[in-house]
């Protein structure tokens, strides 16, 4: 046996070194890393949508059975078949976005249902002008309400005269129903009304404003229409980026973890593999989680809905935005909600599956299926699914939420608690590793 | 025959040939060992696709003594020196081990603290397999990670064997034995 002893003055003088390469490598790393991020911030939200979708599909290029397969045959197969899932998924979406004519025919219907339910709801018939109970008490704040969004609603003079040409038997093979025709007609009289009563308060107005001049308010009405074409067609060579990257990532065969393994410091070498194999397990298991789990409460209310008599692919079409919107906490089943309930505005002869249902009450149906698919959610979709993936306060969901909404817009509300739970994942693994290889 | 030589150049430029040969190399060498006894060609070349390689200085840690272990370590070239801590900042020095020879092969059964240091003597070359690989393995290749495991256990085994056997001759020649 012989005594080794270490640390000699070489070697600290070496680490010195060392620590200085890293410390400039990183600095100047860093700063091209922000100056990048910044630069290409349109390519950001394609880059993470192709390396979520590759993240998550993964483990079906490795499961059980197939391992015989070749890899790029099995990347191909996963490929063909999330393309053919997307495709028979925006078809059956495309399908239900109505064109410009059917857009106004719409609005004519939304406009009518949606005053027509509220009369109805506060009592507000021809014989009883006054309200029920409810009105009383929401009136004054609801009224406000109702009264912006019909104004929001009420058709433009030229799409009214377009309205009236469609309705004519004379020029079209198959016009508009005399029902919205007559819907168009009611609203037409509610918006003159409406008119009417706007120029008497006006007057009413001037002649205060005479006296008080501080109440003159300036109507604000501004809206920027950009070039549309040109804007589809840049996002478009952005997203290109997405689709790439998913197949480049299935291809992978482990290429690029070795590469990023391979810039480690031996000294580092154990303790990176472990962190990065504990922050894939996690994230995994969190990300795999939550799209079964959106997947599952999209599907039960498509099934939900399609029960109570919404048409099947207006079923698929709410269910999968619901489903997609789930991912946002709070406000995700909210979004759900309102797309379920705007369907049964319009809604027109529905005749539910189940028996015992009461076709006008599609409106309470509505929100019983996305209280069931709630329920479902969570009693049963979040802990069986998800279980204690990764737990975050809700003050932390709430202002992550939030904060990313207003950085980002609705992409960075989708993609808020991803992010969060990535970055909690890696930096709480990477602190508590740190410290098992005393490190740290 | 122009063709041929032009057809060659063009093969040599995208030098497949050298990493199929390097390729092959690491295969034929991976076959010698005792850990990975029994595995064909084609299953030593897929073990091949998830071993890391790794270079070390002389005087470089590869792992240091009551660390977790994470990985199992395979001496492709050069020497490593396994010591215990004997002190404040020394060492003893119980094994040298050449190339060819494998350690920190408990890693692969779970992460307790390492029982030793390791460090190269002169430059090494290693390859490395880490546990949570040969995990996946069970999942995606069952027969190349049976026989890993079967031979894991028993290179484990017969080191228990010895150890025994190493335990029961110090205490017949304890001067304090009782029975």
């Amino acid at each position: 046996m012989k005594i080794v002893r270490r640390k000699s003055h070489n070697e600290a003088e070496r680490k010195k070194r060392g620590l200085f390469v890293y410390s400039v490598s990183l600095v100047l790393g860093l700063s091209s890393l922000v100056y990048l991020v910044y630069a290409l911030s349109s390519l950001i939200l394609p880059i993470i949508t192709g390396v979520f979708l590759a993240y998550v599909f993964r483990p079906l290029m490795n499961a059980k059975g197939i391992s015989k397969i070749p890899k790029p045959l099995r990347a191909i197969g996963v490929l063909t078949s999330l393309v053919a899932f997307i495709a028979f998924l925006s078809t059956t979406v495309a399908k239900q976005i109505p064109g410009d004519e059917d857009t106004l025919v719409l609005q004519v219907r939304a406009q009518y249902k949606l005053n027509a339910k509220y009369e109805q709801i506060m009592g507000l018939g021809e014989d009883e002008k006054k309200g029920n109970f409810l009105y009383q008490l929401l009136g004054k704040e609801l009224n406000p309400m109702m009264k912006s969004i019909n104004s929001s609603l009420h058709l433009e003079p030229e799409e009214e005269k377009r309205i009236e040409y469609m309705s004519s038997k004379f020029n079209y093979v198959d016009p508009i129903p005399d029902k919205y025709y007559q819907y168009f007609l009611a609203n037409k009289s509610r918006k003159e009304a409406a008119k009417k009563a706007e120029i008497e308060k006006e007057a009413e107005k001037t002649s205060l404003a005479a006296t008080n001049p501080e109440l003159e308010t300036p109507l604000e009405k501004s809206e920027s229409e950009s070039s549309l074409l040109a804007t589809i067609a840049q996002t478009f060579s952005h997203w290109l980026v997405a689709p790439l990257l998913f197949i480049f990532l299935l291809f992978d065969q482990g290429q690029i973890l070795k590469w990023f393994i391979g810039l480690v410091p031996n000294r580092y070498f154990e303790l990176t593999l472990t962190v990065v194999n504990q922050v894939d397990l996690a994230i995994g298991k969190y990300l795999r989680g939550t799209l079964m789990q959106c997947s599952l409460v999209g599907l039960s209310l498509s099934i939900g809905l399609f029960l109570v008599g919404v048409n099947l692919n207006m079923a698929i079409l709410i269910g999968t935005l619901a489903g997609l919107a789930n991912a946002i906490p709070f406000l995700g089943p909210f979004l759900g909600l309102i797309a379920g309930l705007g369907y049964a505005l319009v809604a027109e002869d529905i005749s539910p599956i189940l028996p015992f249902l009461d076709p006008e009450h599609i409106f309470l149906a509505v929100l019983v299926v996305v209280g069931i698919a709630q329920l479902l959610d969570n009693a049963v979709f979040q802990p069986v699914v998800l279980g204690n993936a990764v737990n975050l306060h809700p003050i932390v969901v709430v202002v992550g939420v939030l904060g990313a909404s207003i950085i980002f817009g609705f992409a960075g509300m989708l993609l808020a608690i991803p992010a969060i739970v990535v970055a909690k994942v890696i930096i709480g693994t990477t602190l508590k590793e740190l410290k098992a290889y005393q490190i740290i | 025959m122009k063709f041929r030589e032009a057809a060659k150049i063009f093969w040599d430029y995208l030098s497949i040939q050298s990493k199929v040969k390097s390729h092959l190399d690491v295969v034929q060498f991976l076959r010698k060992l005792p850990l990975f006894e029994g595995l064909s060609e084609r299953e030593l070349a897929r073990l091949n696709e998830v071993l890391y390689h790794r270079s070390y200085q002389t005087g470089e840690s590869l792992f240091e003594y009551d660390q977790p272990g994470a990985a199992l370590f395979i001496i492709q070239s050069g020497e490593i020196s396994i010591e215990i801590p004997s002190g404040e900042n020394r060492f003893t020095q119980v094994a040298v081990l050449p190339s060819g020879s494998f350690l920190g092969e408990l890693a692969l059964l779970d992460d307790s603290p390492r029982s030793a240091s390791a460090r190269a003597l002169k430059q090494t070359e290693c390859f490395s397999l880490f546990r949570a690989d040969l995990h996946k393995l069970v999942e995606t290749d069952p027969e190349i990670a049976t026989r890993i495991y079967k031979a894991l256990a028993t290179i484990v085994g017969e080191r228990l064997k010895a150890t025994n056997e190493l335990v029961n001759h110090q205490d017949e020649n304890s001067p304090q034995k009782i029975a």
